[in-house]
């Protein structure tokens, strides 16, 4: 079939991390790529480098107005979630999540499903960990960490890693060998945890528990048009700076490199083969009407996980059939330090992760679970305080006392703990939470363990504080067209070690659902190096 | 008549006062009002205010034109040793009334009242009534006034049944007869158009005495939507407290009101009210319809915006700063709930008390409410200087306090589960 038959060399469905990392390797070559996305982005939304950006703090202590900030001109983030992370209410961060059921048709039962129809999808309200599977992460993969090696190191290059490299017991864990910019200055806390984790490096490890920095994709350092992170403690709340990587920025680049057209507004409703390609059907940016269709001799996924399976469900007419889901459980609790009661809230700092640690499995069989440390100091009192089970100014004057000696951690445990099951319709998604059977005994040694860790550290977690997300909450959704080296028996097709589907040609699948399970760590940064080794793979390919 | 009727009223700032001068100027009333204090709840135009303290020589001009005295002060309720003083001010008052032809002198009296009473102030209640000669001249004795504002002992009572669900019932087979206080203003306003036509004396209370502890029970139903938990108290204790307790300054009058009880004797109201046609409300229903009413209030907006007040100041330990409470208000019609709900009316006034009415871990209205209070307050330059400090201030200051809070929300936690408002509205 001749070039001019189809519209594109090339369809990339998706503006998120996985997509655009897929994309770079394919621009610039000579190539008609088009990147299809909602793309919905408010004006506001921009980097706004030279505008004022009033810390959180001063913000507190000065502006009258800054009810709007936190809740909106129209209240609506009182009325969210109570056990929703304030990433998820940030009047600043509604759009990201806006329309996103709506569009897919999404029911759920015991899950939390949240995805973007956003330019950069959920890269705009992340928490930039940036951790790179190794070999024992890849153990069910059918690719090797030598395969990913190059992506890692090109992915970090390009979107900017701050984190240290050695001489840290979480180093190696995240992945060593890449370009890491200066890590960002720790609040107190976590300086004294560290400090202390230091003095008794063998006690604390005698008990499974490793600490180190953490490693995110925030930067210390300016890198093009986005600016250094300046401490002002607005992560959380919308920061204009550009300083936490989010995929939106890439856009405009890939653009200006030629040979890329991005197409927003463009909802995919469907993938059907036709010969020597495929035809997607189009929907406006809500999912509602259909306006055309694209043809494409490739397409490459890269919708998310549960978008790229509604698309692969129906095009092998896998319908109405419970289909696995992982994704990684997830443990919420706070560490107070009594050394550092009576400290005031510190006027700068970041709300991202301080520190990471990783827990040992207490045998074989049972994998390690990974977690991050936060300062206090940018969480609202209001949703700590109606956890208390005092009086409203009692919870108030206690957490005024304790807030500035408070690290907050989350704990993630591995994919294998969870069990969902995400079911495609004609017209939409269900998707159903569950955790698996030996999660709730996990919890409670992991409990354990971690309490008499941090014991040692100096920490104090309160017994009963630890409180178990909710399936789906953590929204690292994976595995659901996992790359397997041979087809597998599953009820989905899987995907070759080069992610085009099976049985499919030239039908690629770059985020999340190609994984072939999710360990504890964060997947993110492992999507995107695996987006990239494919698109470097499909650039080669010549075809 | 083409004139209105011209009443004038001492005690005007006390409890049947108040209720009785805004009955008057419903009607029409024009009203003379003696007394230190001008009322409150008075547009300063339909009344004229003559300064007069009991025992002060009463201005004879005052009384010129009056139609009708209703003599509600007395000193002798705050201070049982001033029934010498009540007793020359009633002199004094009936003189100057008289002098000036005033047709009717109403003196509101006590079931208590007989000059062998326990209490001075019912020894004194009757020594007046003796003072009563002439033609228009009436003594209405008054059983248990109840209702309307939360004053006098009615409104002891309603704080009594409010902070505790264990009720300590003094006297408790004491026969009381209530009145509401609105019932008794407007039967002393019919009196006052009587003109001369008056009795000499009249009982009015609920024909069938009733004993105390049902009467507190009602209250408590009433006041604070729960059951009440009766623990009567032995006499002897009682007494002895309230001996005691009149030792106390201020408290003397309440030492008077508890002896007061235990010699109460039923007065015979019923053939009163027959004769004036009047059949008074039981009194747990007027209570329920008063509580209804009074938790659906005129102007919605406005109970929201009180609402607001009252839980900033509550989480703020003072009066927030007015965008606050209003944002409250704004901020809960944005999200579909305009109703204020029904806190005690007595929180209003006195905030920190809704640290008693928090249920323990519920997950109900009021709990929503203070969460977007407190989601605002914080949210604020006010909030952020209350709750967000930057300079440190001492470790062992802070385990001193976290100890202290601690200690102190523990022992409320039992008080807030027995107290916990859950869905009211």
């Amino acid at each position: 079939m001749s070039r001019g038959d189809f519209a594109c060399d090339l369809a990339i469905v998706g503006s998120g991390p996985a997509g655009v990392s897929a994309a770079w390797p394919l621009v610039g070559a000579d190539r008609r790529v088009v990147m299809l996305d909602p793309g919905v982005w408010p004006p506001g939304a921009d980097i706004d480098a030279d505008g004022s950006n009033t810390s959180y703090m001063e913000t507190r202590q000065t502006d009258p107005d800054q009810w709007r900030l936190f809740f909106g001109d129209d209240f609506a983030a009182l009325a969210a979630e109570p056990a929703a992370s304030p990433k998820l209410r940030a009047p600043a961060h509604g759009f990201v999540y806006s329309g996103f059921a709506k569009a897919y048709g999404l029911s759920t039962r015991n899950f939390m499903a949240v995805g973007s129809l956003a330019r950069g999808g959920l890269s705009n309200a992340w928490g930039a960990g940036a951790y790179a599977y190794d070999d024992d992460d890849l153990k069910a993969f059918p690719v090797s960490a030598a395969d990913l090696a190059p992506s890692f190191r090109a992915v970090a290059e390009r979107i900017g890693l701050s984190g240290v490299d050695d001489d840290d017991d979480m180093a190696a864990f995240y992945g060593r060998g890449l370009a890491l910019q200066p890590p960002l200055p720790l609040h107190d806390n976590a300086t004294r945890l560290l400090e202390r984790y230091r003095r008794q490096r063998d006690a604390v490890r005698a008990t499974g528990l490793r600490l180190g920095r953490a490693r995110n994709a925030v930067l210390s350092r300016d890198l093009g048009e986005r600016r250094a992170c300046d401490l002002g403690d607005l992560c959380l709340w919308g920061c204009r700076r550009g300083a936490i990587y989010n995929a939106a920025f890439e856009v405009e680049a890939l653009e200006r490199a030629g040979g890329f057209t991005y197409r927003p507004g463009v909802f995919v409703a469907a993938v059907e083969p036709i010969d020597g390609g495929y035809c997607l059907r189009l929907r406006d940016a809500a999912g509602g009407r259909t306006i055309g269709e694209l043809t494409a001799r490739r397409v490459i996924l890269a919708a998310g996980t549960l978008g790229s399976t509604a698309l692969v469900g129906r095009l092998v007419g896998r319908l109405d059939t419970p289909l696995a889901m992982q994704s990684n459980p997830a443990v919420a609790f706070p560490v107070i330090l009594p050394a550092r009661i009576g400290a005031g809230f510190p006027e700068r700092g970041f709300s991202m992760g301080q520190l990471g640690y990783r827990v040992d499995g207490t045998d074989e069989s049972e994998p390690y679970a990974h977690g991050v440390l936060f300062a206090a100091t940018a969480l609202p009192m209001a949703d700590l305080a109606r956890r208390l089970p005092f009086s409203r100014p009692g919870s108030l004057a206690i957490l005024r006392w304790l807030m500035p000696s408070m690290l907050l951690a989350n704990c993630f445990l591995a994919g294998t703990y969870s069990a969902h099951r995400i079911t495609v319709t004609a017209n939409g998604l269900t998707v159903e939470g569950a955790y698996g059977a030996t999660f709730a005994g996990r919890v409670r040694t992991l409990a354990r363990t971690l309490r008499a860790a941090f014991a040692r550290l100096g920490g104090l977690v309160p017994p009963g504080s630890a409180q178990v997300s909710r399936p789906g909450a953590d929204i690292h959704y994976a595995a659901t067209l996992p790359m397997r080296a041979a087809p597998g028996g599953g009820a989905l097709p899987s995907v070759d070690p080069g992610c085009s589907v099976h049985g499919f040609d030239g039908l690629y699948v770059v985020d999340g659902a190609c994984l072939s399970g999710v360990t504890a760590k964060n997947p993110t940064f492992t999507i995107m190096a695996n987006a990239d080794r494919i698109g470097r793979l499909i650039a080669r390919d010549g075809r | 008549m083409n004139s209105p009727l011209h009443v004038l009223v001492t005690g005007a700032t006390g409890y049947v006062g108040e209720v009785f001068c805004r009955l008057a100027v419903e009607e029409g009333v024009r009203l003379t009002i003696l007394g230190r204090h001008r009322p409150a709840g008075l547009a300063p135009e339909v009344y004229t205010h003559v300064p007069y303290a009991l025992g002060d020589s009463p201005p004879a001009e005052a009384f010129a034109g009056v139609d009708a005295v209703v003599h509600l002060a007395a000193a002798s309720i705050g201070d049982p040793r001033d029934g010498d003083l009540d007793l020359r001010a009633a002199e004094d008052l009936l003189a100057a009334s008289r002098a000036c032809d005033v047709a009717t002198f109403l003196f509101v009296s006590s079931q208590s009242a007989r000059p062998d009473a326990a209490t001075a102030y019912g020894r004194s209640k009757a020594a007046i009534e003796s003072l009563l000669e002439r033609s228009g001249e009436c003594a209405v004795r008054a059983g248990l006034v109840y209702g309307g504002p939360e004053r006098g002992l009615y409104g002891t009572l309603c704080s009594l049944v409010r902070v505790s669900p264990l009720l300590p019932v003094l006297a408790a087979e004491a026969p009381v007869q209530p009145v509401q206080v609105t019932e008794l203003g407007r039967l002393l306003l019919a009196l006052a158009r009587r003109g001369a036509d008056v009795p000499r004396r009249l009982c009015i209370g609920a024909p069938r005495p009733i004993p105390f502890k049902t009467f507190l029970a009602g209250l408590a139903r009433a006041k604070s939507g729960r059951q009440p938990l009766l623990v009567p108290v032995p006499q002897t204790l009682a007494r002895l407290a309230a001996v005691a307790a009149g030792w106390l300054p201020g408290l003397a009058g309440r030492r008077d009101n508890i002896l007061g009880l235990y010699a109460l004797r039923p007065m015979d109201s019923a053939a009163d009210l027959q004769n004036l046609g009047l059949v008074l409300a039981p009194f747990d229903q007027a209570l329920e319809q008063e509580t209804a009413r009074l938790a659906r209030p005129a102007d919605p907006g406005d109970a929201l915006d009180r609402e607001g007040r009252t839980l900033m100041r509550y989480l703020l330990g003072r009066r927030a700063d007015d965008g606050l409470a209003r944002r409250y208000a704004a901020a809960l019609r944005a999200l579909g709930q305009a109703d204020s709900l029904a806190l005690p009316a007595a929180a209003h006034r006195r905030p920190w008390q809704l640290r008693l009415h928090e249920p323990p871990g519920a997950a109900g209205a009021l709990e929503f409410r203070l969460h977007v209070a407190t989601s605002l307050a914080e949210a604020s330059p006010q909030g952020a200087q209350r709750f967000l400090p930057t300079a440190p201030r001492g470790r062992l200051r802070g385990f001193a306090a976290l100890g202290l809070l601690v200690a102190v929300e523990g022992l409320l936690l039992p008080l807030r589960w027995l107290l916990g408002i859950g869905d009211r509205r």
